[in-house]
């Protein structure tokens, strides 16, 4: 919960050796929100507007406004008597102490004090401003404060407490902005300063303060600010990025040079491959182990041609010696196959003998005893004896026998030879094996041209140059290869230092998204506060409007019954009412009452401090606080009749509030007569009673000595329902 | 301070979207809250925190580009 509350009532006060009071004094106010008025009355000069200064200077730490004061003949804030009575080294204090209470209950306790001890006699006097006045000297002041402020969740052990003026300050500042003391703690006395002296920046400030739109204010600022922060915020990522920016970019410049050159290196890399498989393709054909090479498998084929043309030739020569067998026998062929077909007839004939000889006849027959071939012995007279006796008169020479089945044996062997299937035969394969020599030759010849022509073609010089021309090439390549490693070096941490630094960009100026999210939120906060800019122009007008309207209307309820009195004889011309229009609140906040021609209407005391309270009520309620009211000297120099008006309507027209009136005896016990119809008026101490809004009474009181300003005033609680 | 209802009435009267008019009142709430806490210093994390949920809103940034 905030600190600020919307209702606050002085639960009670306590004063000690401040001005007229001597020691402590203390009184209650009214907490009760049905008998919400307590009465200080008193008579003149006893202390009822010290009440008003106290509480103000413990809230403030100084005195209230007053023109004229002459600080050396002023008594200051301590009562003079005890000052002036302290003895050597005694030691004394005055302060002031009031109790707060919000609706839950206790909840600020503020006290303010001087300590005071005497050091030396002293003659002199001196003028201090923080004392209101002059004191004798001698004397060591110190004063004190303390600010205290219970939790509403917390116990009595429970308070924070500030002793520093300037946190005090803005402790109280918070809750009772000065400007607006004249709200709370109203002196009636000081009316035409209320009205006519100019209602300053700072009472202006001072209502917008309590009407809450400091929050607004805050707001408004504090968005504001933080949409400078936030482009702030973007600009020192720019500034802080650029110089990486800068970086990147000569790295992204540098890795595509690079690559430009990465690029052309691995073309002219390609073109060198190419290059180099061209002559090493000719080298490979024209160097020397390459030429031997050659030169053996030419060899090879040469000799393999020299065997194939033996082979061919050879051939040729069987074929030749074929031929040459056997024309003469396919020439003689008809002839001996006649002559066989002779010996064959002669043969069916039996003309030509059986090719058994004589011999082995004889060999057969001179054998002991003679036996055949198969065994069979051959006796002499035998038929088989008889047989072979006739075929050896028969058979002729052996000799003879011998040359015809040779001569058939020969004439046989050429007919079987001269087979012509056969001999067709034989020549088709031949001739075939020469066919295929002839292939092989043809075959083995082109290899062999081939070779032949490969080893004329080989050229040395030649190949000495291609061979330099690879050289050249392969370290040209062996160059190209180190640029080639060191440009993807050169590119490879190119690009880590790019990561790098997009890292530390990153975090310079956020991601994209980041940084236009950034912008976002300036814009909006920037749109946000020119709406609550304009919102506030607009509820500045509007509240003082409303405090017009609300002013007006308390005003013509105030000043209602003037009428009344009217009509019962007053002056026409003081019938207030019958032109009355309005109250309009300037935009410095002067207030002022016009008629219905919208000229400034004059006002009696009276209806300047009914205007004051209707200006106070209105201030209140648009304010939406409900803070304690103090009111010094509300029926002073007012009519009677107004003084009963006041007190009758106060409590209905500040409903809750809490009201201290500081009134003189006379003022408020005082009855008195209408002038024509000598009608009694009650005195304003009946009609509260009567109205029951009066919580309590107290009775200021002090013995007056010839001469002297009173410094020892007590206050006395009255018994209600009694007369003091 | 507490807020003033003359100022939320005010707001809600403003013509503008109901976002922007809830993202007034969360800012004059956590005002409120800052004084409470006496953490008035911090603002700006506290509106920070509370534009970055709005930072890609799309109807807030139109609304945002367009106010003149």
């Amino acid at each position: 919960m905030s600190r600020t509350k919307n209702v606050l009532r002085i639960a009670h006060v306590t004063l000690k050796n401040f001005r007229a009071y001597a020691g402590e004094i203390e009184f209650d106010l009214s907490l009760d929100p049905s008998k919400t008025i307590t009465i200080i009355h008193g008579e003149m000069g006893l202390g009822k507007t010290t009440i008003l200064d106290a509480i103000y200077w413990c809230l403030y730490g100084k005195e209230r406004s007053k023109k004229g004061i002459d600080l050396m003949t002023e008594e200051g804030i301590i009562n003079t008597n005890i000052l002036e009575n302290l003895g050597i080294n005694s030691k004394d204090e005055t302060f002031v102490e009031i109790l707060l209470h919000d609706e839950e209950g206790i909840r600020f306790k503020i006290k303010r004090g001087i300590q005071f001890s005497k050091q030396s006699e002293s003659t002199d006097r001196i003028s201090n401003k923080n004392l209101g006045g002059t004191v004798p000297g001698g004397i060591n002041f110190s004063p004190y404060v303390e600010f205290h402020y219970l939790h509403p969740s917390g116990t009595e052990s429970d308070w924070e407490v500030f002793t520093k003026e300037e946190k005090v300050q803005e402790e109280i500042e918070k809750i009772f902005p000065e400007a607006l003391s004249s709200y709370f703690l109203f002196d009636a006395e000081l009316l035409n300063d209320f009205f006519l002296a100019e209602a300053d920046e700072h009472v202006k400030n001072g209502i917008e303060k309590i009407s809450g739109l400091p929050i607004l204010d805050d707001a408004r600022d504090h968005l504001k600010n933080t949409s400078r922060q936030i482009q702030k915020l973007i600009a020192n990522k720019e500034v802080n990025s650029k110089p990486i920016a800068d970086n990147m970019s000569q790295i992204e410049q540098a890795i595509s040079d690079y690559k430009t050159k990465l690029d052309e290196t691995e073309k002219r890399l390609d073109q060198i491959k190419s290059q180099k498989k061209g002559i090493q393709d000719y080298l490979r054909q024209h160097d020397d182990q390459e030429i031997n090479s050659i030169q053996k498998r030419l060899d090879d084929v040469i000799n393999t041609l020299k065997e194939l043309d033996k082979n061919k030739k050879e051939n040729d020569e069987t074929i030749k010696q074929f031929l040459l067998n056997y024309t003469y026998k396919l020439l003689s062929r008809n002839s001996i196959l006649e002559t066989e077909k002779k010996f064959q007839e002669w043969e069916n004939q039996g003309r030509i003998p059986l090719a058994v000889t004589k011999i082995a006849l004889q060999n057969i027959l001179n054998g002991h005893p003679a036996t055949c071939i198969c065994g069979t012995i051959i006796k002499d007279g035998s038929s088989e004896r008889k047989k072979i006796d006739d075929l050896m008169k028969r058979v002729v020479d052996s000799t003879l026998i011998q040359h015809i089945t040779v001569g058939r044996s020969i004439l046989s062997n050429v007919i079987s030879a001269t087979d012509t299937q056969k001999l067709s035969s034989a020549l088709g394969e031949l001739k075939s094996k020469r066919g295929q020599f002839r292939m092989a030759y043809s075959e083995k010849k082109a290899i062999k041209d081939s070779l032949q022509q490969k080893y004329d073609n080989h050229n040395i010089t030649e190949v000495q140059e291609k061979a330099k021309m690879l050289r050249t090439l392969e370290q040209e390549e062996i160059t190209l290869y180190g640029n080639r490693k060191t440009y993807q070096e050169k590119i490879e941490f190119g690009e880590k230092d790019l990561k790098g630094l997009k890292r530390q960009l990153d975090a310079a100026t956020g991601k994209s998204n980041k940084y236009q999210s950034e912008n976002n939120k300036s814009k909006i906060a920037k749109v946000l506060s020119d709406v609550l800019e304009q919102c506030r122009n607009e509820l500045v007008d509007q509240l003082r409007n409303v405090t017009s309207e609300k002013t007006t209307r308390y005003f013509k309820k105030l000043v209602s019954k003037k009428e009344d009195f009217a009509r019962v004889g007053l002056d026409k011309k003081e019938d207030f009412s019958s032109d009355f229009a309005r109250v309009e609140i300037k935009p410095n906040y002067q207030t002022i009452a016009l008629d219905s021609n919208e000229k400034t209407k004059s006002l009696s005391t009276g209806q300047s401090c009914c205007l004051a309270l209707s200006y106070i009520a209105a201030i209140r309620e648009i304010a939406n606080r409900n803070y304690f009211m103090m009111v010094d000297s509300p029926l002073h120099n007012i009519s009677q009749e107004e003084r009963v008006e006041i007190a009758q309507n106060l409590p209905s027209f500040l409903p809750g509030t809490q009201i201290t009136l500081l009134v003189q005896d006379q003022e408020y016990t005082g009855h008195a007569k209408k002038k024509i119809t000598g009608q009694d008026i009650p005195s304003v101490r009946d009609t509260l009673m009567k109205n029951n809004s009066v919580w309590r009474e107290y009775l200021l009181e002090a013995k007056k000595e010839e001469g002297n300003a009173v410094s020892n005033t007590t206050i006395r609680k009255i018994e209600m329902g009694k007369t003091q | 301070m507490p807020i003033n209802p003359l100022i939320i009435e005010k707001i809600e009267k403003l013509n503008v979207p109901d976002k922007i008019k809830n993202l007034l009142k969360r800012m004059l709430e956590t005002e409120e809250q800052l004084e409470i806490f006496g953490t008035k210093k911090d603002y700006f994390i506290n509106y920070d925190n509370i534009l970055d949920k709005f930072a890609n809103d799309k109807e807030i940034i139109q609304f945002s580009e367009n106010y003149e």
